[in-house]
């Protein structure tokens, strides 16, 4: 392949057979779909819409993109896209840390799982091969236990990445842990390698910086980049709010403007919201800053807990994670935040996820539709039905479902915060309208990083739009979605784009592979990664109508301060994003897939 | 009296985060800042530009809706309106 940027080496393996193949990346590909994200959903594309996920024929891929590894900031991340067994469509999950890195300095862009392994197994990877290796003795081990069993067999600069007893036992939001703290958190794709008997990945390699196609450019270009994320309020390193105070900033201002959704989703704000966010954290609990590959903001925010009885040292109290085991569940014990995000990371279990299951269970409790008592902000049961859920115990077998198959299942499905079964983060629609259409147009289902509108209408990056207003945010969601498709596929941290913009991608990206690039074409290949992510799921069944949110968000009206009276107009912001988009009632048309050549 | 709560580094370079503060009737939010500023010049440069502007990235919500979708500086503030400000701040997506 002609193009700089990628190791054009993916390993795909076979777990029925043990067979190992070693291909190249198709350059079209490249150019359409870039790489991580992009081509992961092309893989899955071509792997075909009706497979089940949890079947042998599902395929499980980790890849990384032209940038991983380089000296592009904050080029650490790896995505891991596969057939959701959460939402039935396309997913991609991202971590940040190492091992996006490593990976491309072992001289690889991805590894592709197919079938499932007899017995349990790791992928161990060095020198741009892999070897599957027995797992039996992880098999049934949490994450923290097998990364440091598995760091003390392979010994210095290496990765672990592995799932624990949640995607063993096929929860249906088990997911993949990276170096013990980060995950690729979203749906499920640690139940599909449970499904497989794929227990972990381990790459080692030393240091090895790509070499862009264009080094002169690329120095140019990497300096510009650079600097916006050095000199910026929000980035720049130990001064800008994101460094200093983590993404837990953001509670506080959620908060403040009734966008918090407290008592899963019955209210807009949280009394004692500030008790778990990052300036507290920072006041009380927080021991170090960490960051992850060539990055200079270190926003993640070490921790540990001594006093009362929830007793964790652990890399980061993240701002959906606080949220959704925080005030979602009426919970305002910073420690036991901590705790049980700990220990959801340990089992291999999505925090997200987590948090809205049980603050369902808390109102399925209330109704008196369960007969186990959890009441709200109980921190020790929330700690028991963790357990349970990851062990998948009584009723945390049905609860490990996730929050729309267990509201199903125990009478009142309008109990799950949920879009295409996926539970939503930490921003209510209802106080922040251009999320609700985020949420209601993610192709895996609630998600607030397809298009991270709180940038605009909250925070003013870009353009500030009102969170209160339903006019434009078709416009805002269109654009954001395409930027983040980009970027998921390069694949570097959404973070960089508070400081850089689509010129500053274009820039590096064209430096790196060696070919022109500007910002709309960059664009115009998100918008492709966009709709082949749309195309696949409508094949899969994801048609007309999928686009929606819980009823909550639609027809109860906000009680808090900043949304008091409002509800989400998602019909009229789904009009206008349609009509940008294209596409038919969430359908893409066949006239748009052979514009964006996807056929 | 207005009640003013600061956050982040605003929070850190006042000393506090709770304040009151007194206006006379018909003030506006632009004089609730003068004023908040006054009482703790480290806030100087902060929220406000050389120019009187509020800067770029810091919010200022009066009883949770950002002054920018109101009517700015002229906002106006009444007692018992809870004042809220920020820094430039940025988090989410983890």
């Amino acid at each position: 392949m002609e193009l700089g940027g990628y190791a054009d080496r993916i390993a795909r393996i076979n777990l029925t057979s043990g067979e190992i193949k070693y291909e190249g990346i198709n350059e079209e590909d490249a150019r359409k779909y870039i790489g991580g994200r992009g081509l992961g959903v092309k893989f899955v594309f071509d792997n075909g819409p009706t497979v089940d996920p949890f079947s042998p024929d599902n395929i499980l891929c980790f890849l990384v993109g032209p940038l991983s590894g380089t000296n592009v900031t904050m080029s650490g991340r790896m995505a891991v896209v596969t057939k959701s067994p959460l939402t039935g469509g396309v997913t991609d999950s991202h971590h940040g840390g190492w091992s996006g890195a490593r990976l491309r300095w072992a001289g690889l862009d991805g590894l592709i799982f197919e079938g499932k392994a007899e017995k349990p197994v790791y992928a161990y990877v060095e020198g741009a091969k892999v070897e599957l290796r027995d797992a039996s003795d992880l098999w049934g081990k949490g994450a923290h236990a097998t990364v440091k069993t598995l760091l003390d067999r392979h010994g210095e600069d290496v990765s672990v990445i592995c799932i624990g007893q949640g995607g063993e036992n096929l929860s249906r939001f088990g997911n993949w842990i990276n170096e013990n703290d980060r995950a690729s958190g979203r749906g499920g794709t640690g139940a599909v390698g449970g499904s497989k008997n794929l227990k972990a990945l381990v790459i080692k390699a030393k240091k090895n910086m790509p070499e862009a196609k264009d080094r002169d450019a690329f120095k140019a270009a990497h300096k510009d980049a650079l600097e916006a994320i050095n000199e910026s309020e929000i980035t720049g390193p130990r001064k800008g709010g994101l460094s200093v105070f983590g993404t837990n900033v953001l509670m506080n201002v959620s908060n403040s403007i009734g966008a918090l959704p407290t008592k899963n989703s019955q209210l807009t704000a949280f009394d004692r919201a500030f008790d778990v966010s990052g300036e507290h954290v920072n006041e009380t609990i927080l021991v170090d800053n960490p960051t992850c590959h060539a990055c200079p903001v270190a926003c993640k925010k070490e921790v540990e807990t001594k006093a009362g009885k929830f007793h964790v040292h652990m890399e980061s109290v993240e701002y959906e994670s606080a949220w959704a085991l925080g005030g979602n569940c009426l919970n305002a014990d910073v420690e036991a935040v901590a705790y049980i995000i700990d220990l959801c990371n340990d089992y291999g279990l999505d925090t997200i996820e987590m948090g809205n299951v049980l603050s369902m269970a808390m109102e399925a409790s209330e109704k008196e539709l369960i007969k186990e008592r959890v009441s709200w902000g109980d921190t020790d049961k929330m700690v028991e039905l963790v357990h349970k859920i990851g062990l998948r115990q009584g009723i945390g077998d049905t609860l490990a479902e996730g929050p729309a198959r267990a509201a199903a299942a125990f009478g009142d499905p309008g109990m799950a915060m949920t879009v295409k079964g996926q539970a939503i983060p930490a921003y209510d629609p209802r106080g922040m309208k251009g999320m609700g259409l985020g949420y209601a147009t993610s192709n895996r289902g609630a998600c607030h990083l397809r298009g991270y509108s709180p940038a605009s209408e909250v925070l003013g990056v870009g353009m500030k739009t009102d969170p209160l207003a339903w006019q434009g945010k078709g416009a805002l969601l269109k654009l954001l979605q395409d930027l983040h498709a980009v970027s998921d596929s390069f694949d570097i941290c959404k973070f960089s784009a508070f400081a850089e913009n689509a010129d500053h991608y274009a820039a590096q990206y064209s430096a790196v592979v060696g070919i022109p690039m500007n910002s709309a074409a960059l664009l115009k290949i998100g918008e492709r990664i966009y709709n082949l992510e749309r195309y696949y799921n409508n094949l899969a069944g994801l048609g007309e109508g999928s686009d929606t949110l819980p009823e909550r968000f639609l027809k109860e009206p906000s009680t808090s301060p900043g949304s008091k009276g409002h509800v989400c107009e998602l019909d009229l912001m789904l009009k206008e994003y349609y009509a940008l988009r294209g596409w038919v009632n969430g359908v893409v048309p066949e006239g748009k897939l052979k514009e964006l050549a996807i056929i | 009296m207005a009640a003013v709560r600061l956050y982040a580094g605003l929070r850190e370079a006042a000393g506090q985060r709770d304040f009151e503060v007194d206006l006379p009737e018909g003030a506006v939010i632009g004089e609730l800042l003068r004023r908040l500023i006054a009482l703790r010049p480290k806030l100087d440069g902060k929220i406000l530009d050389e120019n009187g502007h509020v800067r770029q990235y810091v919010a200022v919500f009066v009883n949770g809706r950002d002054i920018r979708h109101l009517n700015g500086l002229g906002t106006p503030v009444q007692p018992g309106d809870e004042i809220a400000i920020f820094p430039p701040v940025a988090g989410g997506w983890g």
